[in-house]
Order: C-alpha cells, then structure tokens, then sequence
C-alpha cells in the first residue's frame, strides 16, 4: 500500500466518530479563522492572533493538567518561562533557526517543568498546587538575577531580522493545529481513557493495573510541553523575555481562561480566545490592571455559580 | 568584622519573627480547613496598605495596629463568606481543594489590583514611629522600631497562646482541628470556629503586613514573596502547628540572614530551595511529630 | 499448587493490631473463603495481598514471587484482580470503557458482559447503573484483566435476593469456567460455605480455625467468634 493510502486509511479510521469528525472540523476552522483574519485585518491584528495562540497554547496545557488528571499546578508560569528563557537563550548564543530554538525551548520547558511537578507528586494534595507557586517565585528571582529587569531581547542578527512577522505567524498557527490535534486525538485514545479512569476512580485504577503515579507524571511532562512550546512562541513574536514572565499574574492567566471556558479542551481554547482579546483589546479604553481584575472577578463568580464555565451555560441553553 | 554578620543574624531573626506571625495564620486556617489559605499574602498587603492609610490620618501607632487588626478581620470573614460556598469552607476532598485555592488565588489577584488602581503602582513606607537604634550588644545594632516590632510579635504569639490553650474558644479550635467529628459531637459550633480562625489566621497576616511595612517599604506586588516565605516557615515548623511556626520563622530569620550576608543575591532563592528539599523529603516538616498539632 | 501464599502477616496501625501472623495457603483452582465479624482485618488482609497496604512483618508469595512490597498496579498486572466492597467502578466511563481500559480487546470484553448480564448496557455510562449492576461490573472488570486470582470483597452484600442467586452462579462460574482461583470475604456464610473449598475465619487479626466448610460449620469457635465468648 502507498504511503498516502495508508495515510488515509489511518485518517478514516480516527474520523470514525461523529465527536471526532466535528472536532477535527473545529480545530481546522479555528486555523482557518485566524488564517482570514490575518489576511484581511494584517498588521495589529497580527499580534492579537499570536498572542491568542500563545495563550491558548499556555491554557490548554494547564487545562490538561487540571481537567484531565485533576492535578492543580499554582505556578504554571514556571514552563511557560522556562520555554520562553531556553529559546531565547539558545537563539542568542547559537544563532540557530529561531524556529527551532522555540523547539528546544519547550524540550527544555518539558523537561525541567516535568521534573519538577513530578516532584511534587508525594506532596498532599494541598500542597501541589502551592508548591508549584514556590517554584515559579524560584525561577522569578533567578532570572532576575541572571537577566535583570531587561531580561533578553533578540530579534536582529548581523542586522537582519531573525524572521518576518508573517512567517512567525503562519509557524505559530501551524503548531497550534497540530497541538490542538495531538490534544484532542491524546484525549480521546486508549491513554486518555487510562488518565480518565484515574480520574475517575484512582483507587480502582490502581487495582487494574494502570500506575496512578506513572501517568501523573507523563501528563506533567506534556502539560509542561505545551506551556513551553507557549512561552517559547510569546518569546518569539515579541522578540523579548524577562524575569516578568514568571509572575504569579501570569500563573493566574491559563487557570482564569480555563476556568471560565470551560474543563473541556474546547471550553478552555474558547476562554482563551475571549479572556485574550479582551486583555488586547480592553486596556486600551480602562487599563491593564482593571482587565486583570475583572479576571479575578469573572473567575470567582464563575466557581461560585457555574463551575462547569462558559461551556456548561451553553450546553444549558441548548438543552 | 564579626559584628556585621550578626547584626545581619539579629535582623534576619527580627524579620522571621514577624513573619512567623503570619506563618502561625496559615498554619491556623490549615488546621481548621485542611486547606492552603492562598490569599493569605493578599492579607499581608491589606494589612500594611492599612497601616498605611490610618498613618495618613494621623492615628496613634496602637490604635493603627488594633483597627488593622480588627479591620482585616471583619474584611476576611466577609470575604470568606462571599467567596467559598459554605460546604466547601472544610473539605478533604481533593478537587473541591482545589476549587478553593484557586477561588483564593482569584482573590489575591483581585486584591492586588485593587490596591494597584487605589494606591498606584509605587512603594509606600510607613514611617517609623520609633527613632533611632538599640544596641544588642557589642558593635551590634538595631533599630528601635525592629526592636519594638519583634518584642510586639512575641507578645502576640503569648496572646496566642493564651487564646488557644487558656480559653474555651481556643480549645474549640484545637479540639475541631484535631477530630472534627468528635468536636461536632460534643457541641462545637463548626460556623463560628470556621469564621474566627480564618479571620484570626488572616488578621495575623495583616499585622505581619502593618509592621514589615515600617521597616521595608511594600507595593501593590507584595504579598505574594510573603506567601511562599510563610509557606515555608510552616511547612518546616510541622503544618497545623502554630507554635512550630514560631521555631520556624525564628530558623528561617536565621538561615536566611546568614545566606543573605554570603551570598545577597541568592539568599532567598536558596533558602527557597532548601526549604524544597525538607519538604520532599519529610512533608510533615521538621518539627511535625515533635510537637502535638496546635 | 499452592498458587498463593501468606506467611506470617502482621500489620498494625498506631497501637491497634490490624493483623497478627496470618498464615494461610490457597490452592490454585480452588475456592477460599475468609470470614469473621467487622473489624477482624478480613478487608486489611486483601489490601495487604493486593498491595494497597504493606505489611510490618511477613511475606505475600505469588506463583513463588514475592509480591510484598510491589506497587498494587504492578501485582495487578501479575495476575491478582479486586472487586472491593462497595463497588468503585469509574462512574465518568461507560460499561464497555470501563474494560477496555484495562488493555482486553471489545471483542472480549462484550463476551465478559454478556456473560454477566451487562450486555444490553454496554454504553451506559458507569454512574446510571443499578448497585447490583455495579458490583457486577466492578467484578467484570477485574475478570478483564485475566487474573489468575480474584479477591472478592463481600460480592453478595447490598443486594437483593434475587440478584444474590445471580451473583452465585457468576462467582461459581468464575472458578468452573473461567478456572480462576477465587478468594471471598462474605457475612452470607451459608452461600459461601456452599462454593468454598477452604474456610478461613478471622477475629482481632488473627486466622482462628482453618479447614474445610464443613469442619468450620461444626466447630465451636465459629459460634464463639461470631456469637460472644472468648
């Protein structure tokens, strides 16, 4: 068989399902969203795209982890920083391709943010989620030492622009489909029935042989890579990262969009793409600080009277 | 020579001591709500961003600390009860743990920000209302109003003492933190216990607030430094043990002083660090088993 | 063959002795059933086998390998299945998901629900089913992962009686058709002394008589243990 029957036989057979068939359509209508607005809106609009692609990257991996394996991670910035350090890092001392620096940085953001949430997993429940606070106070104060408060900024090489806004761009909306889809199909395989059985029941996980601690620690490694692979991309397009990076603001960020989407993958990619326009759109009639507040606002009314998020309104409406 | 590193010892131990106030909070609202208050910096900020304003109306430095006191009390109480629906306040239940770390962190973040649109986003001092130094001994000083700081922080953590082990409240406290179905059993009111521990716990922080905020300046970004230090003197004092606290902040006072004379730079990383470790390696902490829960 | 074996099992928690020197062997193919009031650590004895609990003292020897200090998932994956008490299926999963997670093909897993009369509710989703339909499919659920033994934590207790009848003929059916070696802890003693080959009865943590049904029925021990008495 060629390699593109193959290809399409493998296609047909994930498509099988009604759910997938209108997930798959989701994703790709999103990329094609943004792909349209980019060409009929171009300039700013750009950076908005980005940004939400960034932040979407960043909600979804914590979403992953809270949703999916009821982990609570106080601290997600931690990867999302780390990402964002290790490509630009790697950028201004090797000069490779900053494309694959991003690459290298969420290999790194992976590895590092992993290990470190996979340490706090003896920790009591209580304790997970703070001790990852802990850490990314850590890396805040590291980097401040090590970069000071004017961080990294690249962008120019031998006084060349190290890559075009439109070529950034079209690398972040092709890994964020491709992420989107690696997401939802992980989600939906036998492994992610395995990470929804613990949820589920861990006790009754255990007893048929599926190693509640193993899995919580690979869900931490690809939670971290995706929040790397974010902040490696938001370092990228904003051709800068500081110490600013690792503030508990932005640990704030990703649970306040998921939180208010929704726990689905969907829900949280939705409060992403609407917590992220308004805080690029908002701050220009109030200010920065009243979007986060009203935030912090939305989030506790949202635990308070709709825990199921923006998401669960709507199936209601529906109904 | 010497006298510089334990000056720096002296004030390290100041510093752990007012802080240990605020560890003995968190450690108070854990024992009651098995829970990490995560707005307990958002407390520490309230309090010295109070003290501030009631400096700016001119009252009396007693009068400030008990009305910040009070204030933040009456403030934790209302949000507690606006915020966390009553059957998740105690929970052992893992994701409803969760729901409620994140609902406080959501807090934090308000309060920051609310603070930042009041206050502007530049560090305020509280004067100090004590002038000059008290000589320790030899070559080593202090300045009066640490030296009035920390004897007014042990003397809360006597009146702490004396609340929790000399009243019928405080053995209510102790009793629901130990065997919450057996305190119920005999009577405890489980509202009124809940309600003042926290406000309790998170006026502690306050204070904590009100007096660093004399002696270092405090911005709309506080707290949050405090929170994790807090974190780590009650995680290494034994969680739930208020008193541990105490051995606590006077030990990271100690340590942190003397990293901080070595190695400035990384003095709090490092401290941060170790404190990991101890708790990757023992989570009841140091002095868990030594010491009966509070 | 002796497929399982307990040597000297001790285990107590703070100062209340949980388990004190348990010995015990159990064939394979055969029928073992433990019994004995609340709190005689039958429960603390299938934790300990199944790895949830370590011992203070003593062995659990599995097809001649020591099993005592490894991970429940791990001595699951070796060949021990669990259905425990009140049943913990995985409410968020339906009937089928709830063993095809365990790695058993559809195929197989719809012959494992038919054979427990799951068959019409095989994408009902785990937490709308009845609590007899529960215990079934805890037990399902454990037979998936081809187990050489199952420990059946009290299979008959919540039901009613016609679903008891049911139950048995599973739990026979189990040891003669799909050659398990099963290990019951149960209260209805009449229905267990009818399919087990051994008997075990526990009191404070300790094996007091041990033999086959009908010598247990006979000794004046079971009355004692059960009924007051030293």
């Amino acid at each position: 068989m060629s390699a593109f029957k193959k290809l399409t036989k493998a296609g047909s057979r994930l498509l099988n399902k009604k759910q997938d068939q209108y997930s798959v359509a989701g994703i790709l209508a999103i990329g094609l969203a943004f792909l349209t607005i980019y060409f009929l809106l171009r300039g700013y609009a750009a950076y908005i795209l980005m940004s939400m692609i960034a932040y979407i990257l960043f909600a979804v991996s914590w979403g992953l982890l809270y949703n999916f394996s009821g982990q609570l991670s106080l601290g997600h910035a931690m990867p999302f920083g780390i990402g964002g350090f290790i490509s630009a890092i790697v950028f201004v001392v090797f000069h490779l391709n900053p494309f694959l620096c991003a690459f290298i940085g969420a290999l790194g953001g992976a590895g590092i943010g992993g290990s470190i949430g996979a340490s706090t997993l003896k920790l009591k429940p209580a304790y997970q989620g703070i001790a990852l606070l802990v850490f990314s106070q850590i890396f805040y104060w590291l980097f401040l030492i090590w970069y000071g408060e004017e961080g990294i900024s690249f962008g120019v090489y031998h006084g060349v622009i190290i890559a075009s806004i439109s070529q950034i761009f079209y690398f972040g909306l092709i890994i964020l489909i491709i992420s989107l889809l690696l997401l939802y199909f992980f989600e939906v395989s036998k492994l992610g029935l395995k990470f929804k059985a613990i949820k589920g029941d861990p006790v009754a996980a255990e007893a048929i042989g599926i190693s509640v601690i193993k899995y919580k620690i690979i869900i931490f490694y690809i939670s971290s890579f995706f929040a790397a692979l974010a902040g490696a991309f938001y370092a990228l397009y904003t051709f800068h990262v500081d110490f600013s990076i690792f503030l508990v603001s932005n640990s704030f960020l990703p649970i306040a969009m998921s939180i208010v989407g929704g726990p689905s993958l969907f829900g949280t990619l939705f409060g992403a793409v609407l917590l992220d326009f308004l805080i690029q759109t908002l701050p220009v009639y109030t200010s920065l600080a009243i979007t986060y507040l009203f935030y912090g606002i939305i989030t506790i009314l949202v635990l308070r009277f709709a825990p199921g998020g923006i998401e669960s309104l709507i199936k209601r409406l529906l109904k | 020579m010497f006298s510089g590193l334990i000056s720096s010892i002296f004030g390290g131990i100041a510093y752990g001591l007012i802080l240990s106030l605020m560890a003995a909070g968190l450690s108070l609202i854990y024992g009651i709500m098995k829970n990490v208050n995560t707005s307990h910096g958002a407390f520490y900020l309230i309090g010295g961003f109070l003290a501030y304003l009631f400096y700016a109306l001119h009252l009396p430095l007693i009068i400030n600390l008990i009305l910040v006191v009070l204030s933040t009390f009456f403030i934790g109480i209302g949000a507690l009860y606006l915020v966390i629906p009553k059957k998740l306040w105690v929970t052992l239940d893992p994701d409803e743990q969760n729901i409620v770390m994140i609902t406080f962190l959501a807090l934090a973040t308000v309060t920051e920000y609310i603070v930042l649109l009041t206050f502007g986003g530049a560090s305020v001092s509280i004067p100090s209302i004590f002038y000059g130094n008290v000589r320790i001994l030899g070559n080593v000083y202090l300045t009066a109003q640490i030296t009035f700081s920390s004897f007014l922080s042990l003397a809360v953590f006597i009146l702490l003492y004396l609340i929790l082990y000399k009243s019928k409240f405080g053995k209510g406290i102790r009793a629901y933190s130990q065997n919450r179905e057996l305190a119920l059993a005999v009577g405890i009111n489980e509202f009124i216990i809940v309600i003042f521990t926290f406000g309790l716990g998170v006026s502690l922080a306050a204070l904590s607030g009100s007096l660093l905020g004399s002696i270092f300046s405090i911005n709309s970004a506080s707290g949050w430094d405090e929170l994790v230090i807090a974190f780590v003197i009650v995680t290494f004092g034994g969680i739930g043990n208020v008193f541990g606290s105490l051995i606590g902040g006077l030990v990271y006072g100690l340590v942190y002083s003397i990293v901080l004379y070595y190695y400035p730079s990384y003095a709090f990383v490092a401290v941060l660090l170790i404190i990991y470790l101890i708790l990757l390696i023992k989570p009841s902490g140091i002095l868990g088993k030594v010491y009966e829960r509070v | 063959m002796v497929i399982l074996q307990l040597n000297s099992i001790s285990k107590r928690f703070g100062g209340v002795v949980a388990l004190s020197n348990v010995n015990i062997e159990v064939r394979e193919n055969s029928v073992f059933g433990l019994i004995g009031p609340n709190g005689a650590g039958k429960t603390t004895l299938l934790n300990v086998i199944n790895g949830f609990l370590k011992p203070d003292k003593g062995d659990v020897i599995f097809k001649g390998v020591k099993i005592t200090s490894k991970r429940p998932s791990k001595i699951a994956k070796m060949g021990i299945g669990r259905s425990f008490q009140i049943p913990r299926i995985f409410p968020n999963l339906s009937v089928i998901e709830n063993l095809t997670v365990t790695g058993v093909d559809e195929n197989e897993a719809k012959d494992i629900l038919a054979f427990f009369n799951l068959d019409k509710n095989i994408n009902e989703i785990g937490k709308s089913l009845s609590y007899g339909q529960k215990k079934s499919l805890d037990i399902a659920r454990a037979l998936s992962l081809n187990p050489s033994i199952m420990l059946l934590d009290e299979p008959l207790a919540g039901l009613d009686f016609s679903f008891i009848k049911k139950m048995l003929t599973y739990i026979e059916n189990l040891n003669k058709e799909y050659k398990k070696t099963l290990i019951i802890v149960e209260h209805h003693l009449e229905e267990l002394m009818n399919i087990a080959d051994n008997i075990g009865l526990m009191n404070f943590g300790q094996i007091v008589a041990m033999g086959d049904p009908e010598e247990i029925k006979k000794s004046e021990t079971i009355k004692n243990v059960y009924f007051g008495g030293s």
